[in-house]
């Protein structure tokens, strides 16, 4: 009796300690499986994710040397827009053109460094001053959104201006005002 | 090799044999004087094996013959019969037979009252390794198996054991059909008689073994083997008893290893279900480690390509790109609208401001020259209807009407002298 009572103890330590060690190596494999698992699932979100980056790099490719070019990250110096400005001036009598303060400016709820540039042009034509402007938003070293554009008929035609024009002098028939916002993008939107 | 004392016990007596069966103690009846001699003499060899011999005329082993059941029907009869068992308490143990495609069931059952039940308690009691419980007319039909063909019908083995009187035992096939003892010729004879009304062609058909050389016996088919001490070897040999008889002790006792058995069999099977899902665990670990390692090299290279480029910033600078676009307005094509309508009416303008807040504002100042009167009023409707039909989506306003001909303006005679002014604002959405 004794020497089974000794065997149950033996059998059943062996079977208690044998459960031990399965359950053990089951959480050992389990927690070995979800790290895998979690391993996995972080590397294949990574790659999915710099797939996406590149495809993103690759269809906006020339849309971003596009944004570069026009200095939308890093806006580029007054004194290069001024010149541009003066060398488009093209067929235009006269232009007088200041850059005011940069602000901040909300637009549909995101904020961007905006300058007001405002243009005082003279033309013989309306045509020459449209001209100004197509080449401006084409050419100026940043993105451009016009605010306000005003054009006044300035002087009448007449024999004094007739007589003018025969001497390469160009009246002033057509007066206008440009009013530009010239916008980059604000840093701050990449801390939010 | 181990060595062995032998506990023999019959009707009245009770040996004690070496391994070599040399007779150590006898005593007949007076059994707690024996137990104490006994226990010395074991004792003082503690390490021997301690195996007890069963030779009774009662016939311990019993069998019966099974009606044909079907398996389920058998465990249940199996379940009754060690039911009764327990419920009645002693040793047993039981095993099946097959013989001539019939099933036969071999029990011992030794009750509590039994007169070997002290004798078993006690030498189970004793610190030397237990050797099991032999009976010794079932080794007889061992022995007899290396002496006769498995196909003799009826065998009897006619033997003593040392200081013994000489035993009979008579098996047909595997199947034990008596045990006695022979005090002479006419005990076996009876023997015979007796089963040859059950077994008609016993008679014709035994074969005899006899290891009793000064009894001669009256068959002609007998052999006498050279060594008369065959049978003690052959016990003395034997590692496990033919047939295995437990205790069966208490039903409390008998519930607890119930209890424990199912206990540590949950438990058994609760680590195979632990091992197994660990081992599923590891297999599906494993079949993640290549994609994990093709992953690993992937993610490099495209790291590389994407070295010094904050996508994130990036997605955003094009995205407030678009929102920027989509808010803004290209002034040169309300300019162009604008010339269809200035042409179709022969108007030079004045003045032009065009103007984008919230809402695209149009402001249009011209002269209306070489009209006047109704044929004034109807180019400036016509002038105002094709305004509605090119800037659709605007609404119009008259500022200044021609020569203040609108019903909130003061119209006065005579006309002036200078050409009609028209001030025109057009706001679009």
């Amino acid at each position: 009796m004794k020497k089974e009572f000794i065997w149950w103890i033996v059998f059943g330590s062996g079977i208690v300690i044998s459960f031990g060690l399965a359950f053990v190596f089951r959480e050992t494999q389990k927690n070995y499986f979800n790290k895998i698992k979690m391993e996995h699932h972080s590397l294949h979100s990574n790659l999915k994710k710099l797939k996406d980056d590149l495809a993103f790099m690759n269809n906006n490719h020339e849309q971003l040397n596009f944004l570069m070019e026009k200095g939308w990250f890093i806006p580029k110096n007054r004194l290069i827009g001024g010149e541009i400005l003066e060398e488009l001036q093209g067929s235009l009598n006269e232009i007088r053109y200041t850059f005011e303060p940069e602000n901040i400016k909300m637009i549909k709820e995101i904020s961007f460094k905006v300058t007001a540039i405002v243009i005082e042009v003279g033309a013989v034509l309306e045509n020459d001053i449209y001209n100004f402007i197509d080449q401006l938003l084409e050419k100026f070293p940043g993105i451009l959104i016009p605010r306000e554009l005003m054009f006044v008929r300035e002087q009448k035609v007449n024999e004094k201006n007739l007589h003018a024009l025969r001497q390469n002098e160009f009246p002033n028939f057509i007066k206008g005002k440009l009013v530009f916002d010239w916008v980059a993008m604000d840093d701050e939107n990449d801390k939010k | 090799m181990r060595e062995k004392f032998f506990l023999y016990l019959t009707d009245d007596a009770v040996f004690l044999y070496s391994e070599s069966f040399e007779k150590l103690l006898a005593f007949k009846s007076i059994y707690e004087e024996a137990k104490d001699e006994l226990k010395k003499l074991v004792t003082y060899a503690p390490k021997n094996h301690l195996c007890t011999l069963i030779d009774r005329s009662h016939q311990d082993v019993r069998e019966e013959k099974l009606p044909p059941l079907l398996p389920w029907d058998r465990v249940r009869f199996l379940f009754h019969k060690k039911a009764e068992w327990i419920s009645q308490g002693g040793y047993a143990g039981w095993q099946l037979l097959k013989e001539k495609r019939e099933i036969y069931l071999r029990w011992v059952h030794i009750l509590p009252n039994d007169s070997l039940m002290p004798w078993l308690l006690w030498a189970q009691s004793l610190p030397n390794p237990w050797g099991g419980i032999f009976f010794v007319s079932l080794e007889a039909g061992n022995f007899m198996e290396n002496h006769f063909p498995r196909s003799t019908d009826y065998r009897m083995l006619f033997y003593n054991l040392p200081a013994q009187k000489p035993r009979h035992v008579i098996f047909k096939g595997s199947r034990l059909l008596l045990t006695r003892l022979s005090n002479g010729e006419e005990d076996i004879l009876t023997s015979l008689h007796f089963l040859s009304r059950t077994h008609p062609d016993i008679h014709r058909k035994l074969q005899v073994l006899s290891l009793v050389k000064d009894v001669s016996l009256p068959f002609s088919h007998m052999t006498t083997p050279s060594d008369p001490q065959a049978f003690t070897r052959f016990l003395a040999s034997q590692r496990r008893p033919s047939l295995i008889i437990r205790c069966l002790g208490s039903s409390k006792n008998l519930w607890l290893r119930r209890g424990g058995v199912m206990v540590y069999a949950s438990l058994f099977l609760m680590a195979f279900i632990a091992i197994y899902q660990g081992l599923d665990f590891k297999k599906k670990a494993f079949s993640f480690l290549p994609e994990i390692e093709i992953l690993k090299i992937q993610i490099p290279e495209h790291q590389l390509l994407l070295k010094n480029k904050n996508i994130l910033s990036l997605r955003k600078s094009v995205e407030h790109y678009h929102q920027l676009k989509s808010h803004s307005v290209n002034p040169l094509e309300t300019i162009v609208q604008l010339s269809i309508l200035l042409d179709k009416h022969k108007i030079r303008l004045e003045s032009l401001t065009w103007r984008k807040e919230k809402q695209l504002e149009l402001e249009l100042t011209f002269l209306m020259k070489g009209k006047a009167g109704r044929s004034l009023a109807n180019h400036f409707e016509s002038f105002l209807a094709s305004c509605n039909e090119i800037f659709s989506q605007c609404e119009v306003q008259v500022l200044i009407a021609p020569f203040n001909s609108s019903s909130h303006e003061i119209f006065k005679n005579p006309l002036r002298t200078s050409y009609p002014l028209t001030h025109i604002k057009m706001i679009c959405p």
